[in-house]
C-alpha cells in the first residue's frame, strides 16, 4: 500500500516538475516588458490612473486627499511589474457607514409610496451631502500591492486585488456592496422603530452610483504566467485534441497499444512457460530423450538470440525482413515480435520460480502417483507462479511500455498517434505529455492490480 | 484379514551408484510381506533412505529388481505412477503443498487420480483427519500447523489414496521432541490396523515395540535382520552391537 502511495507521490512530483518546466518555457517564449520604468514614473502612473477614475464629486474629493506612494518596484513575470505602495487615504467607510441606513430610510419615508424618481435623480440629491462627509473623514495609511501590466498592444494596464482597490477608495466599495444587498430600511415612526421593505431600489442605486468608482474587476486575462500558461494550454489542448477530432487518433492508438500488449502477453506467457518447462525438465532429469535434447537446444538458442539483441532491431527484422515481403500486416508482426521477446524474459523468470520450489514438493506429488506433467501442473507451477508474480508483473509493465517501439515499423499505436498529432500541429508538448500520462496511468493501474493479486495469494497461505 | 504369507515387496540384488563412484546400495535383498512392519535402522549414510526411496522409484536404482505385488517396477514399461498410487510415502520434511488447504492436500490426488467425486474424497479425508484428531484443521493451510500436525496430515494424505504399503522416511527426525509422540502414536495405530509399513527411523523405542522385523544396514548392505528381540537383545554382528551401543 505504502509502495503504491510512493508511486503516486512520485507521479505527482513528476507532473509538477513538468508543469513547472512548461510554465518556464511559456514565460520565456512570451514577449518582453518595458523594464525601464522608474519608481517615480510608476508613482505618477498610479496616481493619475486613480485620479482619472474619480467621476463623481465625493470620489473627486477622495482622489484629491489620497496619495499613492510607491516604495519599491518588483518584477513579477515577464509582463508584470508589482508596485509595493503605501496609500494615504481617508476612512470614508467609517464616516458614512453609521449614517447611511438612516440617510436612506429618511429618503424613503419622504417619498412615501411614490417612487417616480430615477437612480440618477437620487445620485444628484445625495452627491453634496456625501462629498461633505468624505471631506470630513479622517486620514489613514495602509500598504497594498498594485500591479502594472504591459499588454504590449494596448499599453499599460493597472490592476490590483479587490481588497486593495477597496483600501484605495477608503472602504467605499465594501459600502456599495452592503447597500446593494439592503432589503429593508428601519423607519422611526412616532418613536417606534419599524422595518420597511424596499419597494424600489432606485434610492440604493443612486447612492451607490454616487460613491462607487467605475472600475473593472476583470484583470487582463493573461495577467500572470499561470493564467497565460493556462490559456496557452487551453489553446494547445483544443488544437491538439479537439480540432479535427484528434482525440480519436489517441483513442485508436491506445486501443492498438492495449491489444498489442495483451496479445503479446498471452504469447509471451505461453511461450515462456513452455520454454521454462523444457529447460527445467532437461536440467532435472538425469537421462534425456533425443526430442528433449533438441527442444532444449532450440530453447537455449532462442533465449540467447532474443536476449542478446535490442528489441528495436528485432522488430525491424521481423517486419521488414520477414513479414513485409510475405504481406503480413504490421499488427501481427508486432504481436509476434513482442510475444517472442517477452517469452524469452518470462521463460527465465519462470525457470527461476520453478527452481525455487523445493524438490520435496515434486517428490510428494510423484509419490502420490501424479505423473511428471501432472505434478508440474497441480503442484509446482502454482507455487512457482506465486513466487515469480512480482517479477512477471514487472515484465508485463516493461512490455506495455516497450510496445511503443512498434512506432519504428509505423504501427498506429499510442506513441504513433501522439507523434502524428505532433507532426500535424507543430506542438510537441501536449501530445507527447498526453501519451506519457496515458502510459503512466496504465502502468500504475497494472501495478495496483498485481499488488492486489499478490495480497490475495499471500493470504491463501496464512 | 492379514495374509502374512503373501510377499508384497521383493527386492533383489539392488545396486545404486551416485556419480559412478559412491556406492549407496551394494546388492540389497529384502522381502516384505503383507501386514508386516519392517523398520530399517543404521548409521547415517548407510543407504537406508536410498533403499526406501528406491522402493517407489524416487531414486532410480542402477541395477537389480524390485517387485511390487509381483510387478517389476524397474521395468521401464511399467506404469510407475499407477504403482506409486498403491505406495503411500511420508517424508522427513512433511512436503505438504503450501498453496492448498489441508483438505485440498488430501483430496487432490484421489480426485485427479482415482477419479473420486469431490464429496466422496472429502468425506474420506475428513474421516481420516478425525482419526488423527485434526478434523477441525481441515480448512487450515499447512503454514498454520505445527510440525507434528503437519506430519499427521502428511500421513493421512498418503492414506487417502488407500495404499497397500506405507513408506516412512525418517518421519520424526524433523520434529521437535515433544511432537514426536503424537506422530508415533498415529503410526502405532496404523500398524495395529494391519497396514504394511516400511519405516526408516532413529526411534529405537518404536522399532522395538511395533516392528515385526528390523533390518540393520551399514555401508549400503544389510548387515543383520531379525525380530526386535533378536536385534536388540542378542545382536550377532559386531557393527550392529556398536551401533546399538551408540544409540541406546
Amino acid at each position: 500500500m505504502s509502495k503504491n502511495k510512493k508511486r503516486i507521490t512520485l507521479a505527482a512530483v513528476i507532473l509538477l516538475l513538468l508543469a513547472a518546466a512548461a510554465v518556464l518555457f511559456f514565460s520565456i517564449r512570451s514577449g518582453t516588458v518595458a523594464r525601464d520604468m522608474s519608481v517615480e514614473e510608476a508613482e505618477q502612473l498610479l496616481n493619475e490612473t486613480f485620479d482619472g477614475m474619480a467621476k463623481t464629486d465625493p470620489l473627486k474629493v477622495l482622489a484629491e486627499k489620497n496619495h499613492i506612494k510607491v516604495n519599491s518596484l518588483d518584477w513579477g513575470s515577464e509582463k508584470d511589474i508589482i508596485a509595493d505602495c503605501t496609500v494615504t487615504t481617508v476612512d470614508a467607510y467609517g464616516t458614512i457607514a453609521p449614517l447611511y441606513s438612516e440617510f436612506l430610510s429618511a429618503e424613503a419615508k419622504k417619498l412615501g409610496g411614490a417612487m417616480f424618481k430615477s437612480a440618477l435623480n437620487f445620485k444628484m440629491e445625495f452627491e453634496d451631502r456625501l462629498t461633505e462627509l468624505v471631506a470630513s473623514a479622517p486620514e489613514k495609511t495602509e500598504n497594498i500591492k498594485i500591479y502594472i501590466y504591459d499588454t504590449q498592444d494596448q499599453g499599460l494596464v493597472v490592476y490590483s486585488e479587490d481588497k486593495a482597490v477597496d483600501t484605495l477608495y477608503g472602504g467605499l466599495i465594501t459600502m456599495a456592496a452592503e447597500v446593494d444587498k439592503m432589503t429593508h430600511y428601519t423607519v422611526n415612526e412616532n418613536g417606534v422603530e419599524k422595518s420597511v421593505e424596499i419597494e424600489t431600489n432606485n434610492v440604493n442605486k443612486g447612492f451607490i452610483q454616487c460613491i462607487a468608482p467605475r472600475y473593472s474587476v476583470d484583470k487582463p486575462d493573461t495577467a500572470t504566467a499561470i493564467v497565460r500558461f493556462y490559456n496557452d494550454l487551453k489553446k494547445d489542448f483544443v488544437k491538439n485534441f479537439i480540432e479535427h477530432d484528434r482525440w480519436l487518433t489517441i483513442l485508436k492508438g491506445l486501443a492498438v497499444t492495449v491489444e498489442l500488449t495483451v496479445c503479446a502477453l498471452l504469447i509471451g506467457i505461453v511461450l515462456g512457460f513452455i520454454i521454462a518447462f523444457v529447460r527445467c525438465t532437461y536440467d532435472k532429469m538425469s537421462k534425456h530423450g533425443i526430442l528433449l535434447s533438441i527442444f532444449n537446444k532450440i530453447a537455449k538458442i532462442y533465449l540467447t538470440v532474443i536476449r542478446g539483441t535490442p528489441v528495436v532491431v528485432q522488430i525491424m527484422i521481423i517486419y521488414f525482413v520477414i513479414f513485409m515481403p510475405l504481406g503480413v500486416n504490421k499488427f501481427l508482426a508486432a504481436v509476434i515480435c513482442f510475444g517472442l521477446n517477452s517469452g524469452a524474459y518470462v521463460a527465465e523468470i519462470v525457470r527461476g520460480g520453478i527452481m525455487s520450489v523445493d524438490d520435496g514438493q515434486t517428490e510428494a506429488g510423484r509419490s502420490l502417483g501424479f505423473g511428471y506433467m501432472a505434478t508440474m501442473y497441480h503442484i509446482v507451477f502454482p507455487q512457482a507462479f506465486k513466487a515469480v508474480l512480482p517479477a512477471l508483473a514487472n515484465e508485463f509493465v516493461v512490455l506495455l511500455k516497450e510496445t511503443s517501439i512498434a512506432f519504428y515499423i509505423g504501427l498506429g499505436d499510442l506513441m504513433y498517434a501522439g507523434n502524428a498529432i505532433r507532426a500535424a500541429t507543430y506542438s510537441a508538448f501536449m501530445p507527447l505529455i498526453a501519451v506519457a500520462i496515458i502510459y503512466l496511468i496504465m502502468v500504475l493501474g497494472l501495478s495496483k492490480l498485481v499488488s492486489l493479486l499478490e495480497k490475495k495469494l499471500r493470504n491463501n497461505e496464512r | 484379514m492379514i495374509n502374512t504369507n503373501e510377499t508384497i515387496i521383493k527386492v533383489e540384488n539392488l545396486h545404486k551408484c551416485f556419480k559412478d563412484t559412491i556406492h549407496a546400495l551394494g546388492g540389497v535383498n529384502v522381502e516384505i510381506k503383507r501386514g508386516e512392519v519392517v523398520v530399517i535402522i543404521g548409521p547415517s549414510g548407510s543407504g537406508k533412505s536410498t533403499l526406501l526411496r528406491s522402493l517407489n522409484m524416487l531414486e532410480e536404482p542402477t541395477d537389480g529388481h524390485i517387485y511390487f505385488e509381483g510387478v517389476d517396477i524397474m521395468n521401464p514399461k511399467t506404469d510407475i505412477n499407477k504403482m506409486r498410487q498403491k505406495m503411500g510415502m511420508v517424508f522427513q520434511q512433511f512436503n505438504l503443498f503450501p498453496h492448498m488447504t489441508v483438505l485440498k492436500n488430501m483430496t487432490i490426488a484421489p480426485m485427479k487420480l482415482l477419479k473420486k467425486s469431490k464429496e466422496e474424497a472429502e468425506k474420506k479425508a475428513l474421516e481420516l483427519l478425525a482419526t488423527v484428531g485434526l478434523a477441525d484443521r481441515a480448512n487450515a493451510y499447512p503454514s498454520q500447523l505445527s510440525g507434528g500436525q503437519k506430519q499427521r496430515v502428511a500421513i493421512v494424505r498418503a492414506l487417502c489414496m488407500e495404499p497397500d504399503v506405507m513408506l516412512f522416511d525418517e518421519p520424526t527426525s524433523a520434529l521437535d521432541p515433544e511432537m514426536v509422540g503424537e506422530v508415533l502414536e498415529v503410526m502405532n495405530k496404523l500398524a495395529a490396523d494391519g497396514m504394511t509399513m516400511a519405516v526408516v527411523t532413529h526411534e529405537m523405542g518404536f522399532a522395538r515395540e511395533v516392528a515385526d522385523r528390523i533390518i540393520f544396514m551399514s555401508d549400503g548392505v544389510i548387515v543383520e535382520e531379525g525380530t526386535p528381540t533378536e536385534i536388540f537383545e542378542n545382536p550377532k554382528n559386531e557393527r550392529t552391537r556398536e551401533f546399538l551401543r551408540c544409540v541406546l
